[in-house]
């Protein structure tokens, strides 16, 4: 059998090392200020200053031509720089979307206006921008949306709902999908097909009409949102590419957000206090903590990190050449939220970690929120089964 | 089931159906939080509280079996008060005790639920009975710290495990008495506080238990409370599944309710047969609960505990998934349930460490046949 997947291995070549070690002092620095509770939100952190030094450092639109505000620099340094990032779990969260999705979008399909006014501004860290995909009836079947976008004089009018939009209520933009022409038909077997008639719009948030909601979540803190879209005017010139063309685009969109070290990164921050408390349980020892099976576990969370980062590489490198490895992409996707599951579980089997909140303590703080939100992994960004269906397409199921 | 298990079921449920209400967790998670003690009052009012308490305190013999049934309608419901700390616990150590004035008086203050008793005796993360506390019993005042203490409030009595002249004691303490100081901490839906005792005295003039009878009452007591516990996360795992079953035969995407999925199908199907395993574990530890061997109801304790902190862990992962981000919200019930399952899957041992004792438990089990 002949399978459609391939990772051509990919390495990062030593002259980065300098970008590395630069991004790291910066982030040992300003870590000093982050608690463990904070680390362990990762890219779910907004901080609007944090990204905006970021953006000062020219580490935001890394790849972006100069005339937006870019550094034409190689796809192989925004890894560094994001791993780096996410391997300490900085606050990235106010310029993730920006750097990793809408921004490389925008650059692709957006006209020469839009390029204009709005690149620089994500690059400085000063522009954040949200994903408007989800509906309360349309999740994994995205295609389902029912928000109109309708002509009017000069623009479109918005009507509809979105939710689950993280940070929504701290963003300037969001990039939302909406049917401009037709209607989602209620039955699959008959009617007409619902990929078309999509349209993508760059939304002002503090548009008339808009309102958004927070949706507090099981931390306790509301990271995503709810919006209402009554008779929102957007005016021609944010329509995103083609009208009818936002299914393609809008799925081009989210292979950029498959593949990142920001799908097996997101409980990293964990391990490293991890294997320094138990070190010190080792200069102390305590039973149980220091036993082979610990060293085991932690070994092969090692190893575990090691494989899907060569298997994330990989992929860039095939993104650079101008493919687009959908499958590998999946499969990587849901390799590494599944990895990034287990690690607050093993922390917890071999710290006796107890979801007990103690601020006190980095690794209690940081192992409480992690808990709490790993089961969100294998949803967002596409659930684990949806990846799932992606890969048996891949191996010819059909 | 028996008469007195159908009425205490069926009184139950009724209890939580009207009187709690989920809703009233929301709005202030993962912040440590009072016990309601108007709730509290009623389930006195409903003779819960205390049960397990000897003849001699005016228990009147119901056992572990009804407060298991008590235990899973509380975990059907994420019910959140800590009754099994609480209630359970003191109760069991009580009955241990010799009937004296203080412990009389401290019975009827469990029954009626005008002051919060509970025991205080882990002092480091992942700790067994089996380990003499460091904390100290000078013969009239205590010095040490506890942790992962339930039911801590001003007019709470501590029933603490030290160590006196190399032996164990428990000995009662006010928590307004002078050294008494304590810090708060969320923990799932509930709170649990760390007490700190400096120069403590004790309630009364001396112990309430010492030696090989304390180590007999407080690995009773534990191992009741790891079944009850074991009871209580297998009635959060089954009604979870139920709750998601619920759901995705109303939750619509690609024109069909997602329970049509096979996937989504087979893993309730796994699930079901999971929660079933578990409640056959907590069963068979009670029935050998009854039958007062020491060493074999720690090891069928220790198998329930392991088992259905497990299931209920795995099931709270699964019913998130199969809710998609809904599950994830504080207004879908289902996190409130996840939160309690974390927090059972930790209290009084975690799996791990239950297989652990298990094993230990077996070996010697083993030998005994062996060589005995
Ligand atoms: C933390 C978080 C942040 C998010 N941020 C954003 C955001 O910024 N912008 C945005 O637009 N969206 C966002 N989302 C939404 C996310 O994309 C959706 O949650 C996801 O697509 C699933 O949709 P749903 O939640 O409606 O679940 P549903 O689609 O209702 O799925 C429920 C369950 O059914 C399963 N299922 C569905 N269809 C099938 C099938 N055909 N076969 C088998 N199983 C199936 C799913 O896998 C899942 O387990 C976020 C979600 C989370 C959890």
């Amino acid at each position: 059998m002949s399978l459609p997947f391939r990772y051509p291995p990919f390495s990062i070549p030593t002259e980065f090392d300098a970008l590395r070690r630069e991004v790291r002092e910066f982030l040992n620095e300003a870590a000093k200020n982050w608690s463990g509770w904070d680390l362990g939100h990762s890219w779910m952190a907004f901080n609007r200053e944090f990204s905006r030094e970021v953006g000062r450092r020219g580490w935001i639109g890394i790849t972006w031509p100069k005339q937006y505000g870019g550094h034409e620099r190689t796809a192989l340094e925004r890894y560094v720089v994001v791993e780096e990032m996410l391997a300490i779990g900085a606050p990235v969260g106010a310029h993730w979307v920006g750097d990793r999705q809408s921004g490389p979008l925008l650059l692709r399909i957006g006209s020469e206006a839009q390029k204009q006014r709005f690149l620089p501004g994500i690059a400085a860290g000063e522009l954040a921008f949200c994903i408007g995909l989800s509906e309360p009836g349309a999740g994994s079947d995205l295609a389902s949306i029912r928000s109109r976008a309708e002509r009017v004089a000069g623009g479109w009018q918005l009507n509809g709902r979105k939710v689950w939009t993280t940070y929504a209520q701290h963003s300037d933009f969001m990039i939302g999908l909406f049917r401009s022409h037709g209607s989602p038909p209620l039955d699959v077997n008959k009617g007409t097909d619902k990929h078309k008639g999509l349209s993508q719009f760059l939304i002002d948030l503090k548009t008339p009409g808009i309102e958004v909601r927070p949706i507090r979540d099981l931390t306790g803190e509301a990271h995503f949102n709810e919006i209402t879209f009554d008779d929102v005017f957007v005016p021609d010139d944010l329509l995103l590419g083609q009208e009818g063309e936002g299914w393609a685009q809008a799925n081009a969109e989210l292979a950029f957000e498959r593949s990142g070290p920001d799908r097996y990164l997101s409980s990293f921050p964990l391990l490293a206090p991890t294997i320094d408390a138990v070190r010190a349980d080792e200069r102390s020892d305590l039973p149980a903590t220091n036993d082979r099976l610990t060293a085991r576990r932690i070994g092969e969370a090692v190893a575990d990190i090691v494989t899907l980062r060569e298997m994330s590489l990989s992929i860039l490198g095939r993104l650079a050449d101008g493919e687009t490895p959908a499958q590998e992409a999946a499969l990587t996707k849901d390799l590494g939220t599944t990895f990034e599951q287990r690690l607050p579980e093993m922390v917890r089997e071999i710290r006796e970690q107890l979801p007990v909140r103690d601020d006190s303590q980095a690794l209690s703080a940081m192992h409480v929120f992690l808990t709490e939100t790993t089961p969100t992994f294998s949803l967002r960004g596409g659930t684990r089964e949806i990846m799932r269906g992606i890969i048996a397409r891949g191996l010819g199921l059909r | 089931m028996d008469d007195i298990s159908t009425m205490l079921r069926d009184s139950a449920a009724d209890f939580l159906a009207s009187r709690h209400d989920l809703a009233r967790l929301k709005g202030a998670i993962g912040e440590p939080r009072a016990l309601d003690r108007k709730l509290w009052r009623e389930m006195a009012e409903l003779g819960w509280l205390g049960l397990g308490l000897s003849q001699q305190f005016g228990g009147d013999e119901i056992g572990l079996r009804e407060v298991t049934v008590l235990c899973e309608q509380f975990g059907r419901t994420a019910f959140a008060l800590p009754y099994i700390e609480a209630s359970l616990i003191p109760a069991l150590i009580l009955s241990a005790t010799t009937l004296a004035d203080l412990t009389q008086s401290l019975a009827e203050k469990l029954q009626s639920g005008t002051a919060l008793l509970t025991l205080a005796w882990q002092e480091q993360v992942g700790e067994f009975e089996n380990k003499l506390p460091t904390t100290h019993f000078d013969g009239a005042a205590i010095n040490g710290k506890k942790l992962f203490v339930a039911a801590v409030e001003a007019d709470s009595v501590l029933l603490v495990t030290a160590r006196a002249h190399d032996e164990l004691t428990i000995v009662a303490v006010a928590a307004n008495a002078p050294g008494v100081s304590w810090r708060d901490f969320a923990a799932g839906q509930g709170t649990v506080s760390t007490v700190s005792f400096e120069n403590s005295p004790i309630l009364g003039s001396a112990p309430l238990l010492t030696g090989v009878a304390a180590q007999h009452a407080l690995q009773r007591a534990l191992d009741a409370g790891r079944i009850a516990l074991s009871a209580q996360l297998s009635g959060l795992a089954s009604a979870m599944l139920e709750r998601t079953i619920k759901f995705v035969n109303e939750r619509v995407q690609f024109a069909r309710p997602i329970g049509s999925f096979q996937t989504i199908r087979h893993r309730c199907v796994d699930l079901y047969i999971a929660t079933q395993l578990a409640g056959a574990t907590w069963r068979d530890a009670l029935a050998v609960f009854e039958k007062n061997n020491a060493q074999e109801i720690a090891i069928a304790a220790s198998a329930a505990k392991a088992r259905c902190a497990d299931t209920a862990q795995r099931v709270a992962r699964e019913a998130i998934q199969m809710h998609g981000a809904m599950g994830f919200t504080e207004e879908a019930d289902i996190g409130l349930f996840a939160r309690a399952s974390l927090q059972g899957y930790a209290a009084l041992g975690s799996p791990l460490q239950h297989r652990r004792r298990f094993l230990q438990g077996q070996t010697v089990a083993m030998q005994e046949l062996a060589y005995g």
